[in-house]
């Protein structure tokens, strides 16, 4: 079994973070729920790439763990500016996601609370929340924990189209 | 120590892209930040085509400024976990009879008639894509 899947010690973050302005709660909520997303950055030259990522809700944003020498991370060092879209999963409903566009700052791990995982995961989905390994590698400073400021949020809802 | 290369062949991307009905599209807004948004789309003629409803942000930053990625990754299980992202410039396409092929019922990212959406096609010459398959190791 994978480490991502067998981990027995994984953390969520639940420490709300003051200096973030808070979410709309349909919005909260659907980040809370959502762990399929594709992260969008800029390349040197100013164009979009995009980085199928699990999401993870930290503080009360959005946030990523990632390897630091990544090219999501160097293309957000770089260039702050992301916009990311979120879905409720991988059964391949479209009839709602939400576009979450904001800017990148690197989250101290330590500023964190640390728990268990709380809640059972469906058969074959991500992680809820960083596994042990990841962990270690986030306090080795090999990963790093990219927290997203919200600049713009927009719920997509097509569940009245065909 | 070399970092394991798990990407597609070309052919496979081409197979896996073709078995997709709809990508994660991305696009620059006016101030050059990124925007993200579902498009419908297809592989036709060894490119990746997808539809854009006329007057959605995207399709107003398609029309000033080309230069657009497609991505879409699937995770049956976690060494099934595939996916491709393809880079280049949108080119708009005039072709009735493929923007209905696209616009495939049932896949709700763009209208069914295909009279309100632009049909862009997009080379798949700059690709990113994994494939855990491919991954040594496998415990």
């Amino acid at each position: 079994m994978p480490w991502l899947v067998r981990t027995a010690l994984a953390w969520r973050a639940e420490v709300r973070d003051d200096s973030v302005p808070p979410l709309a709660p349909e919005v909260e909520a659907f980040l809370a729920g959502s762990r399929r997303s594709v992260l969008v950055t800029l390349r040197p030259d100013g164009s979009p790439t995009a980085h199928p990522m699990t999401a993870l809700c930290a503080g009360g944003r959005l946030a990523y763990n990632t390897y630091r020498k990544s090219a999501k991370a160097r293309n957000a060092a770089r260039d702050p500016r992301t916009c990311s879209l979120l879905l409720a999963g991988y059964d391949d409903s479209l009839e709602r996601a939400l576009v979450y566009k904001g800017r990148v700052r690197i989250l101290d791990p330590a500023s964190l609370e640390l728990t268990s995982p709380a809640r059972a995961r469906p058969s074959g989905a991500p992680a809820s929340g960083v596994p042990d390994r990841a962990v270690t590698r986030l306090q080795e400073g090999k990963r790093v924990l990219l927290g997203v400021d919200a600049d713009e949020t927009v719920m997509l809802d097509r569940s009245s189209e065909g | 120590m070399a970092r394991e290369q798990i990407g597609m062949t070309a052919a496979e991307v081409d197979v896996f892209f073709a078995s997709q009905r709809w990508v994660v599209l991305a696009t620059l807004d006016a101030d050059g930040s990124p925007w993200a948004d579902l498009a419908a789309c297809g592989l036709e003629q060894g490119e990746l085509h997808f539809l854009v409803c006329r007057g959605t942000r995207s399709h107003h930053n398609i029309e000033r400024d080309a230069r657009v990625c497609a991505s879409i990754d699937v995770y049956p299980s976690y060494y099934a976990i595939r996916g491709a992202t393809a880079h280049g410039a949108a080119r708009r396409v005039d072709d009735g009879s493929l923007r209905a092929r696209i616009a495939r019922p049932g896949v709700p990212v763009a209208d069914d008639s295909g009279e309100r959406s632009d049909l862009y096609a997009l080379s798949l010459d700059d690709v990113f894509s994994f494939d855990f398959a491919k991954i040594r190791n496998q415990y």
